[in-house]
């Protein structure tokens, strides 16, 4: 399907629930570039992940927000840019942290875990140096064949 | 838009409770899923499963639920299993560390088996 | 949940999905995912979501082929606006080739298109007959534009 570079751009509400027409959309692109079953499942949850946080925190659930993603494939390469509107900053580039021990005893948040299972689900992920007048933007590259654990570069 | 897309029941087998999921379990499914296991509970439910229905879609806040139950289950010293799910969501609860706290099979018949064991060992006298 | 955020939203405006690729054919499967993605979450019954992916395929298709010339740097611009009566899913193209209205009204033969070169003629036919409404039109840009609307049941 993809012979040169490709732009693909996926623009939809803040509400919780179109992040399954997202991962519909994103994980047809993947099974058509070649990436096997099993990494397309994992595309498929970290993108669900990060439009997730771009829905609750970046736009704070305010429906009326956008949330645009855009892909960029090339022959080997898929890159998805996730951006917000930036109505709450993530504070810093750090991915949660919290052990699931510390879950179960109440002593942090059961929640946010989306970074952490993104962070292991794709070969490079972190947020973009943000832009004057630009919302969060997260970004996740799959590679094919994998090349784990890279550098986030755009 | 329609959000409530998953189906809870709950059946009991040879002592053994089990919560069917059929559907999507993310931030909608908390008071269904708390219920049901709440409502088991109530029940006197010593041994529980919570089998999916090979769900498409499991978040992490959906995850997140399921944390929660399992902090109920230490509290209440029942026993908890997760069957039914596909290999990446296997993968998935193992890699948010959820595997180490409730044990995980393929298929409920796996999980079943493995529960009767453990009502068995539990019921035999403590060997010294 | 008792956050009242997480309720669906009350008015029609939010409920819109906008979806840019390029022209190269395969990409109209992307839109097809997403079409049936949004209209299962919104109640439509399973042959209702195999109609609306036809007539979706075959619309994205025509945008690829015929408005945009296959040339790959023009966008074929889908939008899908949900409402409680239905989904109504607008595709547009860039208009290097516009639409011959009288292709809009005519029904093919099966002998004539199996021998005919233009395959196009059966793919309008084909949304006509699967969707609820259809509208053919030029954009004040200068692309062609298909509005195709299907109606829930209720």
């Amino acid at each position: 399907m993809a012979q040169t570079q490709a732009t693909i751009e996926l623009i939809f509400p803040s509400q919780l629930g179109y992040e399954k027409i997202a991962r519909e959309a994103i994980g047809t692109l993947a099974r058509n570039m070649g990436f096997d079953p099993t990494r397309v499942e994992d595309l498929r949850t970290a993108l669900s992940e990060a439009c997730i946080n771009a829905i609750e925190h970046g736009n704070q659930r305010q429906t009326q927000r956008r949330i645009h993603i855009t892909c960029t494939i090339s022959r080997n390469r898929l890159v998805l840019v996730i951006s917000d509107e930036g109505l709450r900053f993530h504070p810093s580039q750090e991915i949660e942290t919290a052990t699931i021990e510390q879950k179960l005893a109440g002593l942090a948040s059961a929640r946010g875990m989306g970074l952490m299972l993104i962070e292991q689900l794709v070969d490079e992920c972190g947020f973009l140096p943000s832009r004057p007048g630009q919302g969060n933007r997260f970004r996740l590259a799959m590679y094919n064949p994998p090349r784990r654990h890279g550098s986030a570069t755009a | 838009m329609i959000d409530d897309e998953l189906k809870v029941t709950t059946r009991q087998r040879d002592g053994i409770w089990i919560i069917d999921l059929e559907g999507d379990v993310t931030t909608f499914a908390e008071e269904a899923i708390t219920g049901a296991y709440e409502g088991v509970s109530k029940d006197g439910a010593k041994y529980i499963i919570i089998n999916s229905r090979q769900s498409d879609y499991i978040n992490s806040a959906g995850i997140a639920i399921l944390i929660g139950v399992v902090t109920e289950v230490n509290r209440q010293a029942q026993k908890l299993a997760i069957s039914g799910l596909s290999p990446h969501f296997q993968k998935i609860f193992r890699m948010v560390g959820l595997a180490q706290y409730a044990d995980i099979f393929a298929t409920e018949e796996e999980a079943i088996a493995a529960m009767q064991r453990h009502q068995k060992a539990a019921s035999e006298p403590t060997k010294q | 949940m008792s956050n009242p955020q997480y309720m669906a939203p009350s008015g029609d405006e939010e409920r819109v999905i906008e979806l840019h690729l390029p022209s190269r054919l395969g990409y109209e499967k992307v839109a097809m995912d997403t079409a049936s993605a949004m209209a299962k979450r919104m109640g439509f019954s399973h042959d209702r979501v195999d109609s609306l992916r036809t007539a979706v395929s075959e619309a994205v298709t025509n945008a690829i082929e015929h408005g945009n010339q296959h040339d790959s740097a023009m966008k074929v611009v889908v939008v899908f606006t949900g409402s409680d009566d239905g989904l109504i899913v607008d595709v547009a193209d860039q208009g290097r080739k516009i639409l011959d209205q009288t292709i809009t009204e005519r029904t093919p033969d099966i002998h004539q298109v199996l021998h005919s070169d233009d395959k196009g003629g059966w793919g309008i036919w084909l949304i006509k007959e699967l969707m609820d409404e259809v509208q053919f039109s030029v954009a004040p840009s200068g692309g062609n534009k298909l509005r195709m609307v299907i109606h829930l049941d209720r």
